[in-house]
């Protein structure tokens, strides 16, 4: 049984951890390669990270905030509605 | 289909109210005006065919927003094929490029100092996540925000969008992976002038 997963392989086991639970191998594999490197270690806490600063940000960007529908866009929906309303 | 005079004006008023906020969310995740507006459109024409159903003890933008984040959804589902990380060669090179040929690490990352409550009250950091979001290919910047911004479990995301589990798996990391680096280039600048 081959416990010994490289860095990349222990890459993609961290995001899956986010997303289901790892099997006994899986899990048994991810903790002895915690052990012997810091930078994938690292790489789990800053996947972690940005899950919750993802989790904290708002439905869009300042950015998109900024454009808007134009006046003749809102007419025509508007328009629509009265002839689909009335058909 | 004939509705009454008093629907066809509390949707109207809708239109009114929140189509900036429908058109925020929709040109946030779909790139193209011209489909956005028949989005949005088509999201309060559908207001007005489900009006009756409209439980009005709920926020009308909460349900307008629901109905247009399907809309969103039906459209990423008629594109054509997208689901596999074979489509992304880009993505999957910026994965592989961080590792040798033994497939151990080349460059290993800086430390972020950055907290969740710092995070959460510098908006420029916010700004610097989304811009990053944005270099995501447009379906795979989809998936990420259903996944890790409106919370959609992975099942319901694999229904919506037609994905086998494993193919969103392997997306959603190299995702995660292109942010982190993306991240980690700009938001330490950010956080640290």
């Amino acid at each position: 049984m081959n416990f010994k997963f490289t860095c990349d392989q222990i890459a993609q086991l961290v995001s899956d951890s986010q997303d289901r639970e790892l099997g006994k191998l899986e899990r048994l594999s991810l903790v002895l390669h915690m052990k012997m490197c810091d930078v994938c270690n690292e790489y789990q806490k800053q996947l972690n990270l940005l899950k919750t600063f993802s989790k904290s940000l708002s439905l869009f960007s300042e950015k998109d905030a900024k454009r808007t529908i134009s006046q003749d866009s809102k007419k025509l929906i508007k328009d629509k509605l009265n002839s689909f309303g009335n058909s | 289909m004939i509705c009454e005079q008093s629907e066809i004006d509390e949707v109207q008023f809708w239109v009114e109210e929140h189509g900036d906020l429908l058109y925020h969310y929709a040109i946030s995740r779909v790139r193209n005006e011209t489909m956005v507006e028949d989005l949005v459109q088509n999201t309060f024409i559908a207001a007005l065919k489900g009006i009756k159903r409209f439980n009005r003890e709920s926020k009308a933008s909460t349900w307008l927003i629901g109905i247009l984040k399907n809309q969103i959804i039906d459209y990423y589902r008629k594109e054509k094929r997208w689901t596999s990380i074979e489509d992304y060669p880009v993505l999957e090179k910026a994965f592989h490029d961080d590792y040798n040929s033994r497939g151990s690490w080349l460059n290993p990352s800086r430390n972020w100092k950055i907290t969740p409550q710092s995070f959460s009250e510098n908006r420029e950091l916010q700004e610097t996540l989304w811009a990053c979001i944005d270099k995501l290919p447009e379906r795979v910047r989809q998936l990420y925000i259903n996944r890790e911004i409106e919370g959609d479990s992975t099942d319901k995301i694999c229904e919506d969008l037609s994905i086998s589990p494993s193919n969103l798996g392997v997306l959603i990391h190299r995702a995660r992976h292109s942010l982190k680096k993306c991240f980690s280039e700009f938001g330490l600048k950010t956080f640290e002038n």
